[in-house]
């Protein structure tokens, strides 16, 4: 859908909502529900939490339904009330961390993104290049290693720190683009890119290592 | 690896040094200067080359995550909830 037809979507069911159209909102809660549940279950403990967080933020979304001025798309918006409504939920579960102290916390020193011991070290005359070929993932139609490997990359972004958790789930799970996950969360684009990086290479790293250990068996 | 020892080229990107550029070369976000160095090392790196694959395929199985229909059990149930929950919102 172009950015225009996407708009006009957008206004129709705005407007249907306001007239009290049950069936429009149906269709919303249908094809945006599972995303809801990926981004609530980020930051609250358990599916039931984030079920209840869900219910919450469309509640949230259909009270602030005025304030939707179109400067984002519907589906950012609705992303937006939901990461808010989890975050305020999660600090019944757990102290809430401001979003500025979790972006310091989570783009500071970290490691790099492969591990050292992956390169030629620095006295050797191939410093810094490959000791070995990194391993191709399984191709599109191998479909039953992908959906093993799929439930392995769950796994691996439930190890991640909130906020790079939340990063990589808006835009390579949801498929947002940066900025639009910068305007969700309020972080700059550089500490976005940061935390995608580290999140990527962290899960990246977790399915090689899920393929090796397969393969052992 | 083992060759004919690599001239010393301080403007070159060794591997381990690239493996750090590839989001944001995939975010379009690099320095001119900086993408051509990054494809110029990929045109003679088969390793840097698959580990860009591997990092491409993460992003694949993602998605697919996300596009993988997840049913919940109660999902009529939850839909019942909301169209009641929106029935009020309307009446107010």
């Amino acid at each position: 859908m172009n950015d225009l037809n996407a708009r006009r979507d957008d206004a129709a069911n705005v407007a249907a909502l306001r007239r009290g159209d049950e069936a429009a909102f149906t269709a919303l809660v249908r094809r945006h529900q599972p995303a809801f549940l990926r981004i609530a279950r980020v930051w609250v403990r358990d599916a039931a939490a984030a079920a209840e967080v869900v219910q919450d933020a469309w509640l949230a979304a259909l009270e602030g339904l005025d304030g939707f001025e179109q400067r984002s798309s519907l589906r950012t918006w609705l992303y937006g009330i939901v990461v808010n409504v989890a975050r305020a939920h999660g600090r019944a579960e757990r102290r809430m961390i401001p979003m500025s102290a979790l972006v310091v916390d989570e783009t500071g020193e970290a490691g790099p993104a492969v591990e050292a011991e992956r390169f030629h070290p620095d006295s050797h005359h191939w410093a810094g290049h490959w000791t070995d070929m990194p391993a191709p993932f399984p191709a599109p139609d191998r479909e039953l290693e992908r959906r093993e490997l799929r439930a392995a990359m769950g796994t691996a972004i439930a190890t991640l720190p909130v906020l790079q958790q939340q990063v990589i789930v808006l835009c390579d799970v949801e498929g947002l683009t940066g900025e639009e996950a910068c305007n969700i969360l309020g972080v700059a684009g550089t500490h976005q890119r940061v935390l995608l990086h580290r999140a990527r290479a962290r899960v990246r790293a977790l399915l090689e290592q899920h393929l090796a250990e397969a393969k052992q068996l | 690896m083992t060759g004919p020892k690599p001239t010393p080229n301080p403007i070159e990107l060794v591997c381990r040094e690239l493996v750090e550029l590839v989001t944001e070369y995939l975010s379009a976000t690099l320095p001119a200067a900086d993408r051509v160095q990054f494809e110029k090392h990929l045109l003679t790196c088969p390793p840097c080359t698959a580990y860009l694959a591997q990092v491409q395929a993460t992003r694949t199985l993602a998605a697919e995550l996300g596009d993988a229909a997840t049913p919940v059990p109660s999902e009529a149930e939850v839909e019942r909830r909301l169209a009641s929950m929106f029935r009020r919102w309307h009446a107010k």
